[in-house]
């Protein structure tokens, strides 16, 4: 696990270096924060019944622009995926690790690297900002720890599902297409469009039928209180099954491509 | 050290044409040819030994390297190096070999490249010592104080490639596998490298096999050459027997008083004429020079007489062609 950390500390220092995309990434978040508000006050003006109130939606959103990094699937290793493109992955094979564990390693540290250095500044704001368009204190202390066990699991999750781009990529070579489906697909089933709590009843049914509501919408929901404590034990659960599932198939899947793959350029 | 027996491997390829409309009927319909990248390839080497591999582009050297670090599982064949065998018990056996690619990079581009060594450290388990001693060895050697700790993207290709050779060797690898290192250096920096390839072999014993166009460096390094082509091995022993086999051609200029009429030398074919300087190619083998400037001297008054050998590129060259594997 020592390597581990290593990488942690390198993405840590290579993201440091691109100080302006984070400050951009961070002003994004909060303007793109902003107009959700803005638009869903909007819609509650003229609405009498909402199956969720204001000051949670708030608080939702605010998690959701906060965590950006963490539910997004279009943020991966464009190194990583230049590696196999142009034949470095060479180098990745003459290590002496499990090539899958050490991507998934270096994959869910560049994302833990990423959101720390950007949700405190927009958590920060969004704090300031007054009831209810800001965001709230969680409902209860167990709600918070709860979230916060839920969020963690949230990083393995959406390694797991990013995993699948690189096993993809050994195959076809090119990793634009699946990252942006895929992204398009989670950031929608997460409620990083529309909020789950507002999709209707039908919308429910698929959206629970797969993994990417755990990655932002159900950790949310626990910290607003949204969720009560015994549904979101059983949905942590949940969460450790859908990432069991994932990491096991993706392992065999991880081997088999890897197995087959031809070194690009000489 | 090394032992492989019989190792075959076949690539297969998709027959690509060009032009927009081939390349439309193939997201339809693919042709597939096999490419036999390596052929029946044995091959044997000691510990402690260099070896420079040569043949020219595309002749299976990358598969070769590629078969004996475990990162391509050949069709066919057995191999054994330090009693493991690469492509099945890859974890255990990549701890002990150092594999530098001249052509890509296992450093991190964006820290500085302390930070990558560090990274490194980390990967193979390297004791706290060891890699202390390793580090400011290498430095020295390979003179990284200046650029250590400046991020990878702002080096220079000659600083890059040092940086390349020394993360590659900070675990103590008993084995060192060297695919180009010398590619697009300058004088100084290939000089340099070659002084540490040769230094690292003598003073750590390790085995270093090292593949490379640039026939100075074999010159320079070492004196067992293993030629391959077209995935077969065609030649394995010394490069002075090359150098004595194929570079009996010699380029011989005379220079003249008056400006004579072309003289024709049995033994040496003229290459070039000028008003009072001749060029003779001659092949030392069939006659020697002396007897040539001899005849030369009967027929008019020499001024001036230039002996040149063939350049090593020639030498190999012809060697290649020998071998029909150009």
């Amino acid at each position: 696990m020592k390597w581990f950390k290593g990488i942690f500390k390198m993405t840590f220092i290579s993201e440091l270096q691109y100080r302006a995309a984070a400050w951009s990434g961070i002003l994004t978040n909060i303007f793109i924060g902003a107009i959700f508000i803005m638009i869903y006050s909007a819609f509650y003006k003229s609405s009498t019944e909402v199956p969720m109130n204001f000051k949670d939606l708030a608080s939702y959103i605010w998690l959701g622009q906060g965590f950006f990094l963490l539910t997004s699937l279009s943020f991966q290793d464009w190194e990583l995926i230049d590696t196999v493109r142009y034949g470095s992955v060479s180098y990745e094979m003459v290590r002496p690790y499990e090539l899958y564990g050490f991507w998934f390693g270096r994959l869910m540290a560049q994302r833990m690297a990423a959101v720390a250095l950007r949700f405190l500044p927009v958590l920060a704001v969004a704090f300031l900002i007054p009831d209810p368009y800001g965001l709230s204190l969680p409902a209860t202390w167990t709600g918070l720890i709860l979230s916060i066990i839920s969020l963690l699991l949230s990083f393995i999750l959406a390694t797991a599902i990013s995993m699948y781009v690189y096993i993809f990529l050994f195959r076809v070579l090119a990793a634009w297409g699946a990252t942006t489906i895929l992204a398009v697909i989670s950031s929608f089933f997460s409620g990083g469009i529309i909020p789950i709590p507002l999709m209707p009843d039908y919308m429910y049914q698929i959206v629970n039928a797969l993994p990417f509501r755990y990655l932002g919408d159900f950790p949310f929901r626990v910290y607003t209180g949204g969720i009560g404590t015994n549904d979101a034990v059983f949905g942590i659960l949940i969460q450790i099954i859908w990432i069991l599932g994932l990491i096991l198939l993706g392992r065999v899947l991880f081997r088999i491509a890897s197995r087959k793959v031809e070194i690009q350029g000489g | 050290m090394i032992e492989l027996k019989n190792i075959n491997k076949t690539f297969r390829v998709v027959k690509k044409t060009s032009g927009a409309k081939e390349a439309f009927k193939a997201m339809f319909h693919r042709e597939y040819k096999e490419i036999e990248a390596l052929k029946d390839l044995s091959l044997k080497v000691n510990e402690g030994e260099i070896v420079g591999y040569i043949g020219p582009n595309g002749a299976g050297k990358s598969t070769s390297i590629k078969v004996m670090s475990g990162i391509l599982t050949p069709d066919s064949g057995e191999c054994s190096i330090m009693g493991y065998t690469p492509w099945k018990d890859r974890r255990r056996y990549v701890k002990n070999i150092g594999v530098v690619f001249g052509q890509r990079s296992q450093l991190w581009w964006d820290v500085p490249v302390m930070d990558s060594f560090l990274l490194l450290k980390d990967i193979y388990n390297v004791p706290e010592k060891t890699f202390r001693e390793n580090v400011d060895m290498l430095t020295e050697m390979l003179n990284l104080n200046e650029f250590i700790n400046q991020p990878l993207r702002q080096l220079s290709l000659g600083q890059k490639m040092r940086a390349e050779i020394a993360g590659s060797l900070l675990h103590n690898p008993q084995l060192l596998f060297l695919d180009e290192p010398t590619i697009g250096l300058d004088a100084t920096t290939k000089l340099s490298v070659r002084n540490f390839i040769k230094t690292i072999n003598k003073e750590k014993g390790t085995t270093i096999m090292l593949t490379t166009h640039d026939m100075n460096d074999i010159d320079a390094i070492t004196d067992r050459v293993v030629l391959i082509g077209k995935g077969r091995i065609l030649y394995d022993g010394s490069f002075e027997q090359i150098k004595k086999k194929y570079g009996n051609n010699k380029t011989l200029t005379v220079s003249f008083e008056n400006e004579a009429e072309p003289i024709e030398i049995s033994g040496a074919v003229l290459t070039k004429i000028d008003r009072n300087q001749a060029t003779y190619t001659v092949d030392t083998g069939t006659v020697s020079i002396a007897e040539i400037i001899n005849r030369l001297s009967e027929k008019t008054q020499l001024t001036d007489v230039d002996v040149k050998s063939q350049a090593i590129e020639e030498i190999v060259a012809s060697l290649y062609e020998h071998f029909n594997i150009k």
